[in-house]
């Protein structure tokens, strides 16, 4: 079934003196359950198709639709955009305002936090924990929201190698059981093969080619199956 | 360890203090020694009047600031949130901000009489930029990035304004507040200092007028006391309900 789908969605930016042309013509399906990255170089318009599906901004042309047609969107930052006032166990709660059984809405962040190891951290402000730790906070209140899609916006874009090699591999242990429809942004080669199903390939607003991995999870960087695929979409950004 | 550092100048003031009587260097009308300021201290402790001019000045400081509160911290949420109201009243609000309290007191006792409403009327307008500036700054500066947050689940305006800029803002109104109280108090006295029969400016006055300085001393010494104190309690308050930003409000406040 389908999630998701971009019909010649374009968007253009009106600034003082000029026009800016950010997306042309993207036209994308995403399944339900699929795991998508967008890969491509810094400025060739990922994050604004990503804040287009999220509702943050508004497209120029074309068509977006999401099946249901009121799919629940789940946003994940580049930076984790935690409240700083509320402490871990409140930030993810942050998801679930809405929501009015209490006793729902604490087993769904204990539940999260198990899941994230999070459990000790859970009275600590943003201010007292790890950029790693915050970045998980800010997908464990993804997750309490229990959204249809999830968008996430490099989220591990400004975190150390090592905490970035661990939080891939729990990204790829929570998604794929949950069985979400996951687009995921990024701007390194090899996290988009190492996640995505899909891997779309963006240059200059367009989309510029499309490549699929069909390798089990988790994977391993140094199979060469995973590097002949890398090396596709490396040459695919490269010759933008 | 700090109280320790805090308290090391003021001793140092007073052992000065101190020396000077005992040397005799400076006649007494001009500088009452400390022992001398001590026993009217007790005196007047001892009579009531210290407190009573303290409560009469307290409760003009409370009241004031509080109808103050009332009415800086709606508008200053309304402009903040609805900027297209700003141009229509921002200029006047400029200009009035411009004025000291001090300079409408004839006027204000024109208007309001000598009692007591003249004196809220000061402290009113002494309280009211502090608060309303630092209010405003505070929505202003409120994080974007934060309010994508309450857009990407969902809130609508209102539940923005409670769960994010409310909250984000928060820092700058406990230093609105905070200042605004210390404005008070200084245009009180002020106003205390023209026209009245009770309050801490008014024994001032009348000890000034009667030569007693040692009175003068324990009036000044008596509003630093309050000043401070009710600072630090507003500090204390401000730290026990924003733990999460122990050190930050004091570095972003505007002052009128």
């Amino acid at each position: 079934m389908t999630a998701l789908t971009l019909n010649g969605i374009g968007k253009t930016y009106l600034l003082e003196d000029h026009q800016l042309t950010a997306l042309t013509d993207i036209n994308l399906t995403v399944e339900t359950g699929q795991f998508v990255t967008i890969v491509g170089r810094s400025g060739c318009g990922k994050t604004t198709l990503l804040r287009l599906v999220a509702g943050l901004e508004a497209k120029t042309s074309g068509q977006l639709l999401f099946t249901p047609p009121n799919a629940k969107i789940g946003l994940v930052f580049q930076e984790p955009r935690l409240m700083p006032w509320l402490t871990v166990q409140d930030n993810m709660a942050f998801a679930l305002l809405k929501e009015t059984d209490r006793k729902l809405v604490e087993q769904t962040v204990t539940h999260y936090l198990k899941l994230l190891h999070l459990e000790d951290f859970r009275s600590a402000y943003p201010s007292q924990i790890s950029g790693g730790m915050a970045q998980r906070t800010a997908v464990g209140r993804a997750l309490c929201f229990n959204p249809d899609i999830i968008l996430m916006d490099e989220p591990l874009g400004a975190l150390d190698a090592f905490t970035r090699a661990a939080l891939q591999k729990e990204l790829v242990l929570l998604f794929r059981p949950a069985g979400k429809t996951i687009l995921f942004v990024t701007h390194d080669v090899d996290e988009a093969v190492l996640l995505g199903q899909r891997v779309i390939v963006m240059g200059d607003g367009k989309i510029l080619n499309e490549f699929a991995v069909p390798l089990p999870y988790p994977r391993n960087t140094a199979d060469k199956e995973f590097y002949d695929i890398r090396t596709q979409v490396l040459q695919a950004i490269m010759t933008e | 360890m700090n109280l320790i550092k805090g308290l090391a100048l003021p001793a140092f003031l007073l052992l000065v203090w101190l020396i000077v009587s005992k040397l005799k260097l400076i006649s007494f009308y001009i500088i009452p020694p400390p022992e001398q300021v001590l026993a009217t201290t007790l005196i007047l402790l001892e009579k009531g009047t210290l407190l009573k001019h303290l409560s009469t000045s307290f409760y003009r400081v409370i009241a004031g600031f509080s109808i103050s509160f009332l009415f800086a911290f709606p508008i200053a949420i309304l402009l903040g949130m609805n900027r297209r109201f700003a141009p229509f009243i921002n200029p006047p609000l400029e200009f009035v901000r411009h004025i000291p309290p001090l300079a409408c007191i004839p006027m204000l006792i024109l208007w309001f009489g000598i009692g007591e409403a003249s004196k809220l009327a000061v402290i009113i307008m002494a309280a009211f930029f502090p608060i309303f500036l630092n209010t405003l700054n505070g929505i202003s500066q409120c994080d974007q990035k934060l309010m994508e947050v309450g857009d990407a689940f969902g809130l609508n305006p209102y539940e923005k304004f409670r769960r994010i800029i409310l909250p984000a803002c928060l820092p700058a109104i406990i230093v609105g507040m905070r200042l605004g109280l210390g404005y008070s108090w200084r245009a009180l006295i002020g106003a205390e200092l023209v026209a009245a029969s009770a309050g801490i400016g008014y024994m001032i006055l009348d000890a000034e007028q009667i030569s007693r300085s040692d009175i003068v001393i324990i009036g000044i010494l008596t509003i630093g006391a309050i000043g401070y104190s009710i600072d630090y309690l507003f500090l204390k308050i401000a730290h026990y309900s924003m733990p999460w930003a122990k050190r930050t409000a004091a570095h972003d406040s505007v002052n009128p």
